[in-house]
């Protein structure tokens, strides 16, 4: 039941973040909507973002990659890719995410949404198998 | 009362980070997670709670700590903003400003950019807006504990599998 609740939110989440690819201008008000809902988890800078038909999505290109990594995983997990997710590789899914952070804090290198999506999507599907195997893993607990 | 510490602490450690400039960005995606992690880390230290953690007390730590932050995170915004007279908010006000009336949304925005001024206006005489209080309540509240929750049940997974590893 919570697994269930848990992946209905997230994919209700995502899809959240899509709806301003099937907007058109004359729906500027529900986009506005969109962009208030979701500005508390996001820093929604135009230039960290990616548009489609002259709408930012509500995210950043890294909050995309996360929570495309999060619907990737969601489907892996429901064609039984699962692996036990070890501290070790959840910690080495983030220093991709870790390196850029650092690389464009330090002024080494310019800020790459590309590059960006792709730290988030790594480190968001990893993070999700790992939140998921931890609560199947309480759930069958339980039910012993 | 014991019990709740792990989570107090956290969440006063997580709001005096969210006040330092640069660490402000990562407030809500980066250190309420942390501070819920650590809350339950707290609990096994403080407590001597060697048993592996639930499903049901993973959530509750979450949210108890995402709550606790919030609580903090208002308390210290709302002093530095009666000391200053002036916030973020204030400050970016005159530009959001700009950017919707470029944006030619017609009468959508008046009533909203009205109470905006003045909160704005009550924050620089009063140094306090209780909308404004509200808002930010609200807004830290959602957040906080959707990603306080995320934290707890990250933390569960880290410490069951140490908790399980030491057992075995």
């Amino acid at each position: 039941m919570l697994k269930m609740l848990f992946i209905t939110f997230s994919i209700v989440w995502f899809a959240g973040i899509l709806i301003p690819m099937l907007l058109n201008e004359n729906q500027i008000d529900y986009y506005y909507f969109l962009k208030m809902l979701y500005s508390p988890v996001c820093h929604q800078n135009p230039e960290k973002s990616f548009f489609y038909n002259n709408f930012q999505l509500p995210v950043c290109a890294r909050c995309f990659g996360i929570y495309l990594g999060l619907i990737i995983a969601i489907i892996g997990v429901q064609f039984n890719l699962r692996n036990k997710i070890s501290l070790r590789f959840l910690s080495l899914s983030l220093l991709p995410m870790a390196i850029d952070v650092a690389l464009y804090q330090l002024k080494i290198y310019t800020y790459n949404k590309i590059v960006s999506a792709f730290t988030g999507i790594t480190f968001g599907s990893i993070l999700f198998l790992f939140i998921f195997e931890s609560i199947t893993e309480s759930v069958m607990e339980k039910n012993k | 009362m014991k019990k709740y510490f792990p989570m107090l602490i956290a969440g006063f450690g997580a709001a005096v980070l969210s006040v330092i400039p640069i660490l402000k960005g990562f407030s809500c995606c980066l250190l309420i997670p942390f501070a819920s992690v650590m809350s339950l880390f707290l609990d096994i230290r403080v407590n001597k709670n060697l048993n592996r953690i639930s499903l049901s007390k993973a959530i509750l730590f979450g949210f108890l700590t995402g709550l606790f932050a919030t609580i903090f995170i208002v308390k210290f915004d709302l002093i530095i903003t009666f000391v200053a007279k002036t916030n973020d908010f204030v400050e970016s006000l005159p530009q959001s400003e700009i950017i919707i009336n470029q944006m030619n949304l017609g009468s959508f925005t008046e009533e909203p950019m009205k109470l905006m001024k003045s909160m704005a206006d009550e924050i620089r005489t009063k140094g306090f807006s209780s909308l404004y209080a509200i808002m930010i309540f609200l807004s830290n509240f959602i957040t906080n504990s959707i990603f306080g929750i995320i934290g707890g049940l990250v933390g569960m997974g880290i410490f069951n599998k140490k908790i399980g590893h030491f057992t075995e």
